[in-house]
């Protein structure tokens, strides 16, 4: 292969590097490629639109520090859409315990300007992170009163004027949760029948394609790119927007390294062959 | 920006910067930065549980529920498994855990995960071409590579189920390469994340640094292969 460089045999620092250079390029200087709105995405922006005034929306927060990325703009572009609206929120980290850290250093500030017309425990209220997962979830959709005891702040949840009515999952509308959607689809929608929503990796949206078509989520927003679009259905642009060219020219190097290594192996083959 | 502010920033860049020097070669940089996510993953996590056991447990003791004392014991009984001896203690405790968690996951899961996934692959085939292709495709998917995992021999339907269980087989590797695309993307998001903050104030005072720290590097890796 004298004169031909291979894909496969290329010192895989210089694909970093490569790779440094097309992420970082469109960061400094966007191109503004075209972003078209995906059904799942669209979904939960016009089940959240449909909601009725004083409507009960539990809202998952379980954001870490390593998944920032995927999970943090999404859930800044729904709350900021949830807080322009007349519905009651029950802010709770369920996934991980990092949760409450970036809601306080991360989320909140992005929120604040909305968080400012709201009242703490009448229009919102926060129980942080509860430990469990989906036991905890159970626990929650049975008997929120038993299962939430106190807020962030140490108030009993009796004192909250919020959660007077809110006494199981029969009285919550909507759950928008962060990370996997099965154990909310098994606790909250098969049996209560409370519309799920998911702000999930991108990994793990063809996979979760199927509950979509089932009816058993009522949307997705799948990493970057679904906040990416949810900000452009809200009309604030955030962290989504301003990375959706660098993910996008990402991919492009990836699919073009895909092909131009594929194309080698089969001329190599065929030579080899010969 | 405030100075503590600017303070953490700075040290996230410089951190997130001697994670990405692995990229170059193994090196101590990398190695400092490791050492200081795990100890102050675990460290963040003991906290958070004794923050749970305070809040979940203490303080609901305290106000009269006396039943969560039961909890707490199986909680200090995980802890035998560290004595060879008394190592059996803490199988009961687990027990509880795995038992009640399957219990809670099992009693949803036929309904949502298998019936709805059922009831939603049986669709019309009826609707204009392009209705009829889609659900030609998961129809004619989810069938094949549902007998793709069809593992009896009978001989009569040997020679169709095989011509079945190769389109099921080219219907997963569809699949898979779609989640491993998938895959490709989160890390390219969490690649862009890390990068935008790079490129933000403070951060990039940091990357000039680490430009000279490995630069020095791949200077001292030459002349030491001289």
């Amino acid at each position: 292969m004298e004169g031909e460089v291979m894909v496969k045999e290329l010192d895989p620092r210089l694909m970093y590097l490569l790779l440094f250079i097309v992420v970082g390029a469109p960061l400094i200087r966007p191109l503004g490629l075209p972003l078209p709105i995906t059904e799942p995405v669209l979904a939960l922006y016009n089940k959240i639109e449909s909601l009725p005034p004083g409507s009960i929306v539990l809202f998952e927060y379980g954001v870490g520090a390593a998944s920032w990325p995927e999970h943090g703009p999404s859930n800044i572009a729904v709350l900021k859409h949830l807080l322009s609206k007349d519905v009651k929120l029950i802010l709770i980290s369920l996934y991980t315990a990092e949760g409450p850290t970036l809601f306080a250093t991360r989320i909140k500030p992005a929120i604040e300007s909305y968080l400012e017309k709201k009242t703490y425990g009448v229009d919102y209220v926060d129980f942080g992170y509860i430990t469990g997962y989906e036991t905890a979830m159970a626990a929650i959709a049975e008997n929120v009163h038993k299962a939430l005891s106190v807020d962030v702040y140490g108030t009993p949840v009796e004192k909250i004027p919020l959660m007077k009515n809110v006494k199981s999952a029969e009285d919550i509308d909507l759950v928008v949760a962060t990370a996997y959607c099965e154990p909310y689809i098994r606790q909250f929608y098969t049996p209560y029948g409370v519309p799920v929503a998911i702000m999930t990796w991108g990994m793990n949206a063809p996979g979760y394609m199927p509950y979509i078509d089932a009816g058993q989520l009522c949307g997705m927003l799948a990493g970057i790119r679904g906040a990416a679009e949810y900000e452009t259905l809200i009309g604030s642009p955030g962290e989504g927007i301003s990375s959706a060219d660098a993910l996008s020219l990402s991919h492009l190097l990836v699919i073009a390294l895909v092909i131009i290594g594929n194309i080698q192996y089969i001329l190599t083959k065929e030579r080899s062959g010969r | 920006m405030e100075f503590p502010e600017l303070v953490s920033s700075l040290i996230a860049a410089a951190l997130t910067l001697m994670i990405y020097s692995l990229l170059y070669r193994e090196n101590i940089l990398y190695r400092i930065a490791e050492h200081t996510f795990v100890g102050i993953a675990a460290g963040y996590g003991v906290a958070y549980a004794i923050k749970n056991i305070m809040d979940q447990g203490i303080s609901r003791i305290s106000a009269g529920n006396y039943w969560f004392i039961i909890p707490i014991i199986f909680g200090i009984m995980l802890f035998f498994r560290f004595t060879t001896r008394y190592a059996w203690v803490s199988r009961y405790a687990m027990a509880v855990m795995v038992g009640v968690g399957t219990g809670v996951s099992v009693r949803a899961l036929i309904e949502a995960q298998i019936v709805r996934q059922i009831k939603a692959s049986t669709i019309s085939l009826y609707g204009g071409p392009f209705t009829l292709i889609d659900n030609a495709i998961i129809v004619i998917g989810f069938i094949c590579s549902f007998l793709y995992f069809f593992f009896t021999d009978i001989s009569a339907i040997r020679k169709p189920m095989s011509y079945i269980a190769k389109v099921g087989r080219y219907v997963l590797m569809f699949t898979f390469g779609g989640a491993f695309g998938g895959t490709v993307l989160s890390r390219m998001t969490l690649f862009t994340g890390r990068m935008r903050f790079l490129l933000s104030y403070p951060a990039y005072y940091m990357i000039p640094v680490f430009i000279v720290i490995l630069g020095a590097m791949i200077y001292y890796d030459m002349k030491k292969k001289e």
